[in-house]
């Protein structure tokens, strides 16, 4: 069930009217909320309708998180802790492992293999279950925290199971951790809870930026990597430029309709994205691109490795390292890990500029060094998505190539047009930090008849300029 | 602003201002549609299933909302959602599976040539007989075709099977990662005339509500029912205004075939080196026993069909030039030991059929593989008129 599609819409206004019906007529008495019930199964429905079979693995890991939570928590034995959370990451990493990277890690010890005329005799031939990645991640932070003492275990299964699938974010995130949402299970949602503008905003934020641009931008950015050799260097550069802007406008557009349809419901989500594109170094680009991942990898990754506490040469190790598994964990394939490996080699290499030549926080930087670093920033970032789109290294390899101009065969669909669109997507972006600061978080407040003409004004724009069909966000695939 | 203290209110007011400021915005615009000339050329088009879509992507989507996926019109890069929405149909049931020429329409490659490909052609003189599935995919290799066969027989019981082979498509066994690994689950359990998961109720609910809302909606409000035609009205405007023709084709993935070796003389011909011969006519054998497999284990009629491609005295397509001799031979020796019907159709159209490629690296060249609409209406009558539907024909030799 995609956020842009009528199937959503009529899901949601359901729930909605179920959920706002019940709003401050409950007398819920601690032990059991009603209202959590009802978002729980409206969350499994939620994912039941891509699958309903593996709804069974999110009720797994969910039981596993939580009976292994509470035990952690139970327990003063610092040995028994440690094995009862080794067991929670066992569990959820292995069924990551499983659904996600079986076939990955057969294909390459085939690889291995091969040379000795050996392979292993079997494949597993499963289905990648829809959003592993985000509601495993989330489940694993619940059972970490709790270990540190950082968080008190949820109260009721009812409450953790909503906290790993809840349905605004259940299948890409953003990915929330468990001391961001339990607390505000800890009561009924009232209707002073509901953010009815920042709801509204956000969703109609969303999905202009899914249905208006995302999706547009894929007929320009799909058949480059589809027919790579039949483009030259300004054509790739072109399609690559779109696809830049796609998957920004695709993955941002579904953490904003996540965090609009979760305001609607009383509950908020952390911003996930910060205008990535304005970054002028790579270390800046990852505090603004897909914050929740970056902040988990930072806390349960990055930090306990040691962080940057045992000296230069271990720090670039821990970020060469975070980031190889964070471009593991968008996919079992060559290509993620590549993207992954390339990002963490320009963090470590910024990080080594900056030991050598450190900022003076006292001089501002010149304009031209502003746009030196971004533009430096951008044209490694368009780079290394062709790593992260194109389906084998071949077909990036001939991209890459095309991009330095070392091969101009083929020919370009530029035309003014085309041009024009781009442009005014990149100003649009701009535009939008102005109007809405910090990660969207700060609508200028307008008065609610005109509010409403522009909701009208948006709807009708959606209606007329949607590509027919709803097409599948691209992180529902990690 | 004060917030209200129930979020109703507000809501309420918001809706109360935005919806018929909505709707007359959609009945102001519906009606400058219909007053435009073009409007009726545009709804005519538009009663058309394959009407104004922009992607292949946009046209499974539409096909699977009626109920009509029989092709794939993305190339099998969602092979695995066109397997799982393959078309409902009690009756007979006959499966065509070849490369780019059972697919491409030379002369008509728009969405308007469909209608006159050899699968469509064959389905209307078929008619009651059997409906007819094309899972053809540019560029097919015979690892892809029996790849696409085995899936297809595992949820659809076929009574007909035709798999089109050429040489060209015979020389590699790899399989495109798209479909080695494709992006959409694959349907699991065998179903008979059915798509192979009939889950989730919650997957049902949803699609039979949503069906009655559009087309509640579609009824009531003309905006929503003229609305791709509107999309499509304004995107001729807009091109008219950019000085563009206003011309919006649909283009489904076929890629144009890759000749294995090519001289620089007309027409494109494909050379073959004695290893590489050896291997083809090696892949034979083992493709052929694979569709005896079938045959026997789902008692389909399966007709192994030699597809036409342009033959000129003196100039041969395949070099060296006995080779299609001896890979004809041994195709039809295949069947014949396999109980596989045979269905030597190479040389079944003239040049006249067969045109030049208009692009990409033989543009200019003659495209010796690719036939018109009057040849795939031929060869739709060569199908219909053979064993597979005749079995006397065999009996007589």
């Amino acid at each position: 069930m995609i956020f842009s599609s009528v199937e959503f819409l009529l899901f949601f206004a359901f729930v909605l009217a179920i959920f706002w019906g019940t709003l401050g007529r409950l007398r819920e008495p601690a032990s059991f909320r009603p209202q959590h019930l009802f978002l729980l199964l409206a969350s499994y429905y939620f994912y039941m309708s891509w699958n309903a079979v593996l709804i069974l693995l999110i009720v797994l890991s969910t039981l596993v998180d939580y009976l292994l939570g509470a035990r952690i928590h139970a327990s003063t034995c610092l040995r028994r802790r440690r094995t009862l959370l080794i067991l929670s990451l066992v569990i959820n990493l292995g069924l990551l492992a499983l659904f996600k990277y079986a076939n990955f890690f057969i294909d390459n010890t085939n690889a291995v293999l091969g040379m000795f005329s050996l392979r292993v005799p079997f494949v597993v031939d499963i289905i990648l279950p829809v959003g592993i990645s985000f509601f495993t991640f989330q489940s694993m932070s619940y059972t970490i925290d709790i270990y540190r003492r950082e968080l008190q275990p949820a109260r009721s299964f009812t409450d953790f199971a909503l906290f790993v699938s809840f349905f605004p974010q259940l299948v890409a995130g953003p990915i929330v951790r468990a001391s961001q949402f339990l607390p505000q299970l800890d009561r009924p949602r009232r209707p002073g809870d509901i953010d009815i503008d920042r709801g509204l905003n956000y969703l109609l934020l969303g999905l202009v930026k899914k249905v208006l641009i995302s999706d547009w931008l894929s007929t320009i950015a799909d058949p480059l990597f589809a027919n790579p050799l039949e483009y030259n260097g300004l054509g790739v550069w072109m399609g690559v430029i779109a696809y830049t802007l796609q998957i920004y406008c695709d993955f941002s557009g579904y953490s904003d309709m996540a965090i609009g349809t979760a305001a609607l419901l009383g509950y908020r989500l952390p911003d996930n994205f910060n205008m990535p594109y304005l970054s002028r170094n790579i270390s800046e680009f990852w505090s603004r691109w897909h914050i929740s991942l970056s902040t988990w990898l930072r806390d349960y990754l990055y930090i306990p490795l040691g962080g940057n506490r045992f000296g230069h040469l271990l720090t670039l190790r821990n970020l060469l390292v975070v980031m190889f598994l964070g471009g593991l964990w968008h996919g079992a394939q060559g290509t993620f890990v590549a993207w992954g490996c390339a990002h963490g080699l320009a963090l470590v290499v910024h990080k080594e500029f900056r030991r050598r030549f450190p900022l003076d926080q006292s001089r501002r930087l010149s304009p031209a060094g502003i746009a030196l670093g971004w533009l430096g920033t951008m044209i490694f970032v368009c780079a290394t998505w062709v790593l992260f789109r194109a389906p084998s290294f071949e077909t990036a390899r001939i991209l890459l190539a095309k991009m330095a101009f070392l091969d101009n065969s083929g020919s370009s669909p530029a035309s003014p047009v085309l041009a024009l669109c781009l442009v005014i997507v990149v100003l649009s972006h701009l535009a939008g930090v102005r109007m809405f600061g910090g990660g969207g978080a700060g609508f200028p407040p307008v008065r609610l008849p005109f509010r409403a003409f522009g909701y009208a004004v948006v709807a009708l724009v959606l209606l007329l300029l949607a590509p027919s069909g709803a097409r599948p966000f691209i992180y529902f695939q990690f | 602003m004060n917030r209200p203290t129930h979020p109703l209110p507000q809501f309420a007011a918001l809706v109360a201002i935005a919806a018929p400021l909505l709707l007359g915005l959609c009945l102001a615009i519906d009606r400058t549609f219909l007053g435009d000339p073009d409007a009726a050329g545009i709804l005519a088009a538009e009663r058309h299933l394959f009407r104004d879509v922009a992607t292949a992507h946009d046209l499974l989507d539409r096909m699977i909302e009626r109920d009509e996926v029989t092709w794939d019109p993305t190339n099998g890069v969602r092979i695995g959602r066109v397997l799982a929405n393959l078309k409902r149909s009690d009756g007979p049931k006959l499966l065509l599976v070849g490369s780019s020429q059972l697919l491409v329409v030379r002369d008509d490659r728009s969405h308007a040539g469909i209608p006159r490909r050899v699968d469509k052609v064959l389905d209307d003189r078929l008619a009651g007989r059997a409906t007819v599935y094309n899972l053809s995919l540019g560029g097919m290799t015979l690892a892809e075709k029996q790849w696409v066969v085995e899936q297809a027989v595992r949820l659809v019981e076929f009574d007909y099977i035709v798999v089109g082979m050429t040489l060209w498509d015979s020389v590699s066994d790899e399989v495109r990662p798209w479909l080695a690994r494709p992006r959409d689950p694959l349907p699991g359990s065998p179903l008979t005339g059915r798509p192979a998961i009939a889950w989730p109720a919650p997957a049902a609910i949803n699609r039979t509500l949503t069906g009655r809302f559009s087309r509640s909606l579609e009824e009531r409000v003309p905006f929503f029912r003229h609305r791709t035609a509107i999309q499509r009205w304004l995107k001729g405007e807009a091109e008219r205004a950019l000085g563009r023709d206003g011309r919006t084709d649909m283009a489904p993935d076929s890629p144009a075939p890759r000749p294995v070796e090519r001289s620089g003389a007309e027409p494109v011909h494909y050379a073959y080196s004695q290893p590489e011969q050896a291997s083809i006519l090696a892949r034979i054998d083992a493709f052929i026993s694979t569709l005896q497999t079938i045959r026997s284990s789902m008692g389909a009629r399966i007709m192994v069909l030699l597809t036409p491609f342009r033959q000129d005295a003196g100039r041969p397509v395949y070099l060296p030039p006995a080779f299609f001799e001896r890979f004809r031979d041994t195709v039809e020796r295949a069947c014949r030991r396999g109980d596989i019907l045979f269905l030597d159709a190479s040389s079944l159209l003239g040049r006249r059929h067969f045109g030049t490629y208009l692009d990409g690296p033989d543009a200019g060249k003659i495209d010796v593989l690719h036939f018109d609409a009057a040849g795939h209406g031929e060869l739709a009558g060569a199908i219909e008129g053979s064993a597979l539907f005749h079995p006397a024909l065999r009996a007589a030799g």
